[in-house]
């Protein structure tokens, strides 16, 4: 229903404008073209549902795309395009540059300023669309963007979430965000993303959420046999992402009950915290060089 | 046909919950009355869907799973119905009415969309 509605709503359209008598004729030209009985089906009860309810309002829906890190975020233009098209709904891709490995390791400072930004996207989307419904899809990074702006602002509201490569922590307080957000929240994890367990073991504010899931009554993982970008196939928004925007419908995942134990990598990366080692040899290398550069300089006489 | 869980039905459309239990509730108080209808625009009352699509979406579930069941009433100038169809392509272009006594042709703008119970209750 989702994949391509362009010639039903040309149909819609057409029917506005069209003589009384013809509209019939029209309509049943159009479903004999459809083969399937079942997609038929639902396009005729869309026909009907959309002229009958011709007369009521339905609200705007701003659907905001936030990427990770390291990109462009080429797969926000994909769903954006995969959502152009659907009356009322808006696919709005929000971006806060390029963003290194390094500022995203770096747990100071570093992270305050694309939250900001995109803090004040959403801010002026509500402020020029006060009835729109609000919907956001956020990948990697973006996931922490989002859930740190639930946690500190009570003044953004969402209609929908979806993440997927979630870094979010594990002990995220989602009992404090979920009133923020009207519908379910959905995590997508793929069962192969090795990238949010090694953010949780290499740096802080992190969790692997996007390998493991968060196993929070507030939050619907829903997992994948997939790796860290494998969301953004064509087949995976039109079978679960569509669905869940358009319609609020959360189309469930056969992998979440078939998925096999984690791998020894996920575990390692998940359980033991190399930030400190990392940190240990950055502290033992900077005091080595300390010393190193302080005998340098007693022995040259400085 | 399977038997639809409710909540398997909330797990799918968790933001339209409280509607669908209310949907629920008069279903199956309704369930042994033959003319019991709902019409598009009761529904869209009772569930407040964000889009014609979400209601289309969850329609459809309840069609499959034989909770309800779509009929297209074709209705008299004179008001009341005077012929029901499964589909649109059942709908013939003019059709004997009753009430006026005379043949009439068939408007698009005469068909009321009405959802029957078909049998199957939506389990709590």
């Amino acid at each position: 229903m989702h994949n391509d509605t362009s010639n039903l709503d040309a149909l819609i359209k057409r029917l506005a404008s069209s003589e009384s008598e013809l509209k019939i004729s029209l309509c049943q030209d159009y479903l004999r073209t459809i083969d399937d009985p079942v997609q038929r089906e639902r396009e005729e009860r869309y026909l009907l549902l959309a002229n009958t309810l011709s007369n009521q309002t339905f609200p705007d829906h701003l659907v905001v795309l936030i990427h990770g890190i390291r990109t462009n975020g080429a797969w926000q233009n994909k769903l954006a395009e995969k959502l152009r098209g659907h009356e009322k709904v808006r696919a709005i891709p929000v971006g806060y540059g390029y963003y290194d490995v390094i500022r995203f390791w770096f747990p100071l400072w570093t992270r305050r300023k694309p939250i900001n930004r995109v803090l004040q996207q959403l801010r002026f989307l509500r402020a020029e669309n006060p009835t729109a419904l609000i919907s956001v899809v956020a990948h990697s990074f973006g996931t922490y963007i989002i859930s740190t702006i639930l946690n500190n602002e009570s003044d953004v509201r969402l209609d929908r979430l979806l993440l997927c490569g979630s870094v979010v922590a594990d002990d995220f307080r989602w009992d404090r965000a979920r009133p923020y957000v009207k519908s379910d929240i959905v995590n997508d994890v793929g069962t192969q993303d090795l990238y949010p367990s090694a953010a949780k073991s290499f740096s802080w504010g992190f969790g692997a959420t996007g390998t493991l899931g968060f196993q929070d009554v507030a939050i619907h993982d829903r997992f994948f046999d997939c790796g860290h970008s494998e969301f953004f196939t064509n087949e995976h928004m039109d079978k679960y992402w569509l669905p869940q925007l358009l319609d609020g419908k959360i189309v469930p995942s056969d992998w979440s009950s078939q998925r096999p134990p984690l791998s020894i990598a996920a575990v390692t990366l998940s359980v033991i915290p190399f930030k400190w080692i990392v940190l240990a040899i950055f502290v033992v290398s900077t005091l080595m060089l300390t010393g190193i550069s302080a005998k340098l300089m007693a022995a040259l006489g400085v | 046909m399977s038997s639809l869980k409710l909540d398997t039905l909330i797990s799918l459309f968790p933001e339209n919950g409280a509607a669908l239990h209310k949907l629920a509730g008069i279903l199956g108080q309704n369930i042994d009355h033959e003319d019991f209808v709902l019409s598009a625009e009761r529904l869209y009352d009772l569930i407040t869907p964000s889009s014609v699509g979400a209601l289309n979406s969850i329609l459809s579930e309840l069609i499959e799973a034989n909770v309800l069941r779509q009929v297209l009433r074709v209705e008299s100038d004179a008001g009341g119905g005077i012929g029901d169809f499964d589909t649109l392509l059942d709908v013939p272009r003019s059709i004997y009415d009753f009430r006026l006594d005379r043949e009439v042709e068939t408007k698009f703008e005469s068909i009321r969309v009405l959802y029957k119970i078909a049998g199957q209750l939506l389990d709590a």
